[in-house]
Protein backbone atom coordinates (compact mmCIF):
# COMPACT_ATOMS: atom_id res chain seq x y z
CA UNK A 1 0.00 0.00 0.00
CA UNK A 2 1.27 3.40 -0.89
CA UNK A 3 1.70 5.29 1.71
CA UNK A 4 0.51 8.87 1.82
CA UNK A 5 3.55 11.88 1.42
CA UNK A 6 4.30 13.14 5.35
CA UNK A 7 7.19 15.07 5.95
CA UNK A 8 9.75 15.49 8.95
CA UNK A 9 9.84 18.40 10.96
CA UNK A 10 12.94 20.14 9.34
CA UNK A 11 11.16 19.18 6.20
CA UNK A 12 8.31 21.17 6.79
CA UNK A 13 10.24 24.14 8.35
CA UNK A 14 12.26 24.43 4.77
CA UNK A 15 9.46 23.84 2.70
CA UNK A 16 7.17 27.26 4.35
CA UNK A 17 10.36 29.25 5.25
CA UNK A 18 13.48 28.35 3.62
CA UNK A 19 15.14 27.76 7.71
CA UNK A 20 17.34 24.88 7.85
CA UNK A 21 16.20 23.30 11.16
CA UNK A 22 19.23 22.02 12.07
CA UNK A 23 21.39 24.91 12.14
CA UNK A 24 18.85 27.17 14.76
CA UNK A 25 18.94 25.11 18.41
CA UNK A 26 16.19 27.51 19.43
CA UNK A 27 13.58 27.49 16.80
CA UNK A 28 14.30 23.64 16.86
CA UNK A 29 12.98 23.25 20.22
CA UNK A 30 10.26 25.49 20.19
CA UNK A 31 8.69 23.63 16.68
CA UNK A 32 9.43 20.73 18.22
CA UNK A 33 7.71 21.17 21.33
CA UNK A 34 4.86 23.05 19.27
CA UNK A 35 4.25 20.48 17.23
CA UNK A 36 4.23 17.44 20.00
CA UNK A 37 1.33 19.87 21.96
CA UNK A 38 -0.50 20.26 18.84
CA UNK A 39 -0.45 16.39 18.16
CA UNK A 40 -1.27 15.84 22.26
CA UNK A 41 -4.58 18.46 21.80
CA UNK A 42 -5.27 16.44 18.31
CA UNK A 43 -5.23 20.13 16.28
CA UNK A 44 -3.08 18.18 14.13
CA UNK A 45 -2.13 14.55 14.12
CA UNK A 46 1.32 13.42 13.49
CA UNK A 47 2.36 9.99 12.36
CA UNK A 48 5.37 8.10 14.18
CA UNK A 49 8.08 6.33 12.70
CA UNK A 50 9.93 3.78 14.56
CA UNK A 51 13.76 4.70 12.85
CA UNK A 52 16.70 2.77 14.54
CA UNK A 53 14.92 2.73 18.32
CA UNK A 54 14.11 5.99 18.30
CA UNK A 55 10.22 7.31 17.72
CA UNK A 56 10.67 10.05 14.54
CA UNK A 57 7.31 12.15 13.69
CA UNK A 58 6.38 13.09 10.34
CA UNK A 59 3.76 15.45 9.35
CA UNK A 60 1.01 14.32 6.83
CA UNK A 61 0.44 16.46 4.28
CA UNK A 62 -2.83 17.41 5.13
CA UNK A 63 -1.35 19.30 8.20
CA UNK A 64 1.09 20.85 6.37
CA UNK A 65 -0.89 24.21 6.43
CA UNK A 66 -1.52 23.58 9.84
CA UNK A 67 1.80 23.50 10.98
CA UNK A 68 2.90 26.73 9.02
CA UNK A 69 0.37 28.70 10.86
CA UNK A 70 1.07 27.45 13.67
CA UNK A 71 4.87 28.84 13.32
CA UNK A 72 4.24 31.67 12.34
CA UNK A 73 1.61 32.55 15.54
CA UNK A 74 4.28 31.42 17.48
CA UNK A 75 6.42 33.97 16.30
CA UNK A 76 3.51 36.20 18.38
CA UNK A 77 1.99 33.92 21.15
CA UNK A 78 5.53 31.71 22.26
CA UNK A 79 3.78 29.24 24.33
CA UNK A 80 1.73 26.32 22.77
CA UNK A 81 -1.24 26.38 24.17
CA UNK A 82 -1.74 29.52 23.68
CA UNK A 83 -1.66 28.26 19.72
CA UNK A 84 -3.65 26.02 20.20
CA UNK A 85 -6.41 28.15 21.68
CA UNK A 86 -6.06 30.18 18.63
CA UNK A 87 -6.53 26.97 16.59
CA UNK A 88 -9.68 25.53 18.75
CA UNK A 89 -11.60 28.62 21.20
CA UNK A 90 -13.23 31.38 18.26
CA UNK A 91 -13.60 33.54 21.61
CA UNK A 92 -9.88 33.39 23.08
CA UNK A 93 -8.56 33.44 18.77
CA UNK A 94 -10.48 37.26 18.69
CA UNK A 95 -8.97 38.30 22.19
CA UNK A 96 -5.59 37.51 21.73
CA UNK A 97 -5.58 38.53 18.03
CA UNK A 98 -6.81 41.80 18.82
CA UNK A 99 -3.67 42.59 21.57
CA UNK A 100 -1.49 41.60 18.89
CA UNK A 101 -3.10 44.07 16.66
CA UNK A 102 -2.78 46.93 19.45
CA UNK A 103 0.57 45.94 20.34
CA UNK A 104 1.90 45.99 16.47
CA UNK A 105 0.10 48.84 15.41
CA UNK A 106 0.77 50.53 18.18
CA UNK A 107 1.94 53.96 16.61
CA UNK A 108 4.82 54.96 19.21
CA UNK A 109 6.81 51.39 18.49
CA UNK A 110 9.99 51.92 16.19
CA UNK A 111 9.93 48.06 15.94
CA UNK A 112 6.18 47.97 14.89
CA UNK A 113 6.32 50.70 12.71
CA UNK A 114 9.33 48.50 10.38
CA UNK A 115 6.71 45.67 11.00
CA UNK A 116 3.96 47.49 9.71
CA UNK A 117 3.30 46.21 5.97
CA UNK A 118 0.41 44.34 3.67
CA UNK A 119 1.50 41.51 5.19
CA UNK A 120 1.20 41.96 8.71
CA UNK A 121 -1.89 43.71 7.91
CA UNK A 122 -2.74 40.56 6.23
CA UNK A 123 -1.68 38.18 8.70
CA UNK A 124 -3.61 40.45 11.53
CA UNK A 125 -6.92 40.39 9.62
CA UNK A 126 -7.23 36.57 8.90
CA UNK A 127 -6.14 36.39 12.51
CA UNK A 128 -8.80 37.93 13.98
CA UNK A 129 -11.34 36.53 11.46
CA UNK A 130 -12.65 32.99 11.01
CA UNK A 131 -10.74 31.61 8.58
CA UNK A 132 -9.65 28.38 9.15
CA UNK A 133 -6.16 27.59 10.24
CA UNK A 134 -6.25 24.46 9.21
CA UNK A 135 -6.81 25.13 5.76
CA UNK A 136 -5.96 28.57 4.76
CA UNK A 137 -2.30 30.20 4.33
CA UNK A 138 -1.46 33.01 6.51
CA UNK A 139 1.04 35.18 5.21
CA UNK A 140 4.47 35.45 6.66
CA UNK A 141 4.71 39.09 8.60
CA UNK A 142 8.28 37.81 9.44
CA UNK A 143 10.21 38.74 6.19
CA UNK A 144 13.87 38.31 7.69
CA UNK A 145 13.63 36.19 9.99
CA UNK A 146 11.46 34.11 12.59
CA UNK A 147 11.02 36.17 16.00
CA UNK A 148 11.81 32.54 17.24
CA UNK A 149 15.26 32.92 15.58
CA UNK A 150 15.76 36.58 15.78
CA UNK A 151 14.63 37.45 19.08
CA UNK A 152 16.31 34.87 21.50
CA UNK A 153 17.57 37.53 23.92
CA UNK A 154 13.72 38.02 24.10
CA UNK A 155 12.97 34.40 24.56
CA UNK A 156 11.97 34.10 20.66
CA UNK A 157 8.75 36.40 22.31
CA UNK A 158 8.36 39.12 19.69
CA UNK A 159 5.36 40.76 21.84
CA UNK A 160 7.36 40.59 24.98
CA UNK A 161 10.19 42.20 23.08
CA UNK A 162 7.52 44.99 21.75
CA UNK A 163 6.11 45.35 25.11
CA UNK A 164 9.63 46.05 26.85
CA UNK A 165 10.35 48.50 24.03
CA UNK A 166 7.08 50.27 24.27
CA UNK A 167 7.28 51.00 27.90
CA UNK A 168 10.66 51.84 27.44
CA UNK A 169 9.48 54.18 25.23
CA UNK A 170 6.61 55.64 27.38
CA UNK A 171 9.05 56.42 30.42
CA UNK A 172 11.03 57.75 27.60
CA UNK A 173 8.03 60.22 26.47
CA UNK A 174 6.91 60.83 30.09
CA UNK A 175 11.01 62.00 30.47
CA UNK A 176 10.72 64.47 28.01
CA UNK A 177 7.06 65.88 28.54
CA UNK A 178 8.12 66.68 32.02
CA UNK A 179 11.15 68.23 31.15
CA UNK A 180 9.80 69.80 28.04
CA UNK A 181 7.01 71.65 30.99
CA UNK A 182 9.61 72.50 32.88
CA UNK A 183 9.65 70.13 35.61
CA UNK A 184 12.87 69.12 35.70
CA UNK A 185 12.02 66.63 39.04
CA UNK A 186 9.92 64.59 37.45
CA UNK A 187 11.84 64.35 34.46
CA UNK A 188 14.97 63.09 36.44
CA UNK A 189 12.02 60.64 37.93
CA UNK A 190 11.54 59.49 34.85
CA UNK A 191 15.14 58.95 34.04
CA UNK A 192 15.96 57.43 36.80
CA UNK A 193 13.79 54.52 35.89
CA UNK A 194 14.62 54.50 32.23
CA UNK A 195 16.10 50.65 31.05
CA UNK A 196 16.43 51.31 27.42
CA UNK A 197 19.41 50.16 24.59
CA UNK A 198 18.03 53.36 22.92
CA UNK A 199 20.92 55.41 22.01
CA UNK A 200 19.18 58.94 21.49
CA UNK A 201 17.00 58.30 24.72
CA UNK A 202 20.09 57.45 26.68
CA UNK A 203 21.28 60.96 25.04
CA UNK A 204 18.31 62.58 26.54
CA UNK A 205 18.75 61.04 29.90
CA UNK A 206 22.10 62.47 30.32
CA UNK A 207 21.49 65.66 29.14
CA UNK A 208 18.47 65.97 31.50
CA UNK A 209 19.95 64.55 34.36
CA UNK A 210 23.47 67.12 33.48
CA UNK A 211 20.87 70.01 33.68
CA UNK A 212 19.37 68.65 37.20
CA UNK A 213 22.69 68.86 38.86
CA UNK A 214 23.40 72.41 37.23
CA UNK A 215 19.78 73.49 38.19
CA UNK A 216 20.64 72.24 41.87
CA UNK A 217 23.94 73.76 42.22
CA UNK A 218 21.89 77.04 41.17
CA UNK A 219 19.54 76.75 43.67
CA UNK A 220 22.15 76.07 46.59
CA UNK A 221 24.11 79.19 45.41
CA UNK A 222 20.87 81.32 45.46
CA UNK A 223 20.22 79.74 49.04
CA UNK A 224 23.91 80.91 50.05
CA UNK A 225 23.88 84.60 48.77
CA UNK A 226 20.69 85.35 49.93
CA UNK B 1 32.27 131.72 19.63
CA UNK B 2 30.19 131.51 22.93
CA UNK B 3 27.30 129.81 20.80
CA UNK B 4 30.05 127.32 20.51
CA UNK B 5 31.42 126.66 23.31
CA UNK B 6 27.76 126.52 25.01
CA UNK B 7 27.04 123.69 22.58
CA UNK B 8 30.20 121.91 23.45
CA UNK B 9 29.16 122.14 27.34
CA UNK B 10 25.59 120.98 25.93
CA UNK B 11 27.12 118.07 24.33
CA UNK B 12 29.03 116.72 26.58
CA UNK B 13 26.32 116.66 29.39
CA UNK B 14 24.45 114.84 27.02
CA UNK B 15 26.83 112.65 26.90
CA UNK B 16 27.90 112.38 30.39
CA UNK B 17 23.90 112.08 31.15
CA UNK B 18 23.75 108.97 28.41
CA UNK B 19 26.17 107.18 30.21
CA UNK B 20 24.94 107.63 33.75
CA UNK B 21 21.72 106.53 32.33
CA UNK B 22 22.98 103.23 30.31
CA UNK B 23 24.74 102.57 33.91
CA UNK B 24 21.46 103.01 35.62
CA UNK B 25 19.57 100.90 32.96
CA UNK B 26 21.93 98.35 33.71
CA UNK B 27 21.64 98.54 37.19
CA UNK B 28 17.85 98.77 37.16
CA UNK B 29 17.73 95.20 34.27
CA UNK B 30 20.14 92.91 36.66
CA UNK B 31 18.03 93.78 39.49
CA UNK B 32 15.04 93.04 37.97
CA UNK B 33 16.80 89.58 37.11
CA UNK B 34 17.55 89.12 40.76
CA UNK B 35 13.62 89.27 41.60
CA UNK B 36 12.33 87.71 38.74
CA UNK B 37 15.19 84.22 39.66
CA UNK B 38 13.92 84.41 43.56
CA UNK B 39 10.58 84.79 42.39
CA UNK B 40 11.15 81.49 39.91
CA UNK B 41 13.02 79.81 42.58
CA UNK B 42 9.78 80.52 45.01
CA UNK B 43 7.52 78.88 42.30
CA UNK B 44 9.12 75.46 41.80
CA UNK B 45 12.22 73.62 43.40
CA UNK B 46 14.67 73.15 40.97
CA UNK B 47 13.06 75.86 38.72
CA UNK B 48 15.60 79.00 38.61
CA UNK B 49 18.00 76.90 37.85
CA UNK B 50 16.35 75.22 34.60
CA UNK B 51 14.77 78.81 33.50
CA UNK B 52 17.60 81.30 34.18
CA UNK B 53 19.85 82.01 31.17
CA UNK B 54 23.29 82.83 31.61
CA UNK B 55 23.09 86.26 30.44
CA UNK B 56 20.04 86.93 33.49
CA UNK B 57 22.37 85.21 35.61
CA UNK B 58 25.11 87.55 34.54
CA UNK B 59 23.06 90.38 34.93
CA UNK B 60 21.70 89.16 38.18
CA UNK B 61 25.52 88.76 39.52
CA UNK B 62 26.04 92.27 38.09
CA UNK B 63 23.49 94.11 40.28
CA UNK B 64 24.28 92.01 43.43
CA UNK B 65 28.13 92.73 42.81
CA UNK B 66 27.31 96.66 42.25
CA UNK B 67 24.89 96.41 45.95
CA UNK B 68 27.79 94.84 47.66
CA UNK B 69 30.35 97.51 46.82
CA UNK B 70 27.77 100.04 47.66
CA UNK B 71 27.40 98.65 51.05
CA UNK B 72 30.96 98.47 52.08
CA UNK B 73 30.95 102.22 52.48
CA UNK B 74 27.16 103.20 53.01
CA UNK B 75 24.57 100.82 55.67
CA UNK B 76 21.80 100.06 55.08
CA UNK B 77 19.10 97.89 57.20
CA UNK B 78 17.16 96.10 54.51
CA UNK B 79 18.75 92.91 52.50
CA UNK B 80 20.12 93.17 49.61
CA UNK B 81 17.85 91.00 47.73
CA UNK B 82 15.19 93.88 49.16
CA UNK B 83 17.25 96.45 47.89
CA UNK B 84 17.60 95.05 44.12
CA UNK B 85 13.53 95.01 44.56
CA UNK B 86 14.01 98.57 45.01
CA UNK B 87 15.93 99.31 42.24
CA UNK B 88 14.09 96.80 40.17
CA UNK B 89 10.76 98.80 40.43
CA UNK B 90 12.17 102.14 38.80
CA UNK B 91 10.09 103.14 35.46
CA UNK B 92 12.39 103.20 32.82
CA UNK B 93 11.59 106.62 31.76
CA UNK B 94 12.86 108.84 34.33
CA UNK B 95 15.34 106.87 35.39
CA UNK B 96 17.39 108.89 38.43
CA UNK B 97 21.47 108.14 37.96
CA UNK B 98 23.36 105.66 39.61
CA UNK B 99 24.33 107.16 42.95
CA UNK B 100 20.67 108.05 43.74
CA UNK B 101 19.44 104.65 42.57
CA UNK B 102 21.62 102.98 45.10
CA UNK B 103 20.83 105.65 48.15
CA UNK B 104 17.13 105.55 47.31
CA UNK B 105 17.24 102.12 47.58
CA UNK B 106 18.91 101.72 50.68
CA UNK B 107 16.72 101.57 53.97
Amino acid sequence: MAKSQSYSFSDAIRLHFGIPLAKHEALRSDVDYLFKAMNKAKVISLESEFIVQKNSWRIPAEHMLAVRNAVLIQGLFPEPKVVIKLFTSKVERRQYAQWARELLLEPKSVVGLALIHQDLLDFLGLLDSDADLKSCELPNPFPDALPQIGLAHYGGNLLRALATQTAALSVGDNMLLHYLSGDLEQAVACANQLETDNALLLQYCSLILREYEQAKEFDELLDLIR
Amino acid sequence: MRILISLLLIATCCAQAKADNAESELLVKGCSEVAAIYDRQGQRHLYAGFTTSVSEALRAGYCKGVIDQYRRTEHCSNTWTEQAKRIAIQADDYLPSFNQLLSRSCG
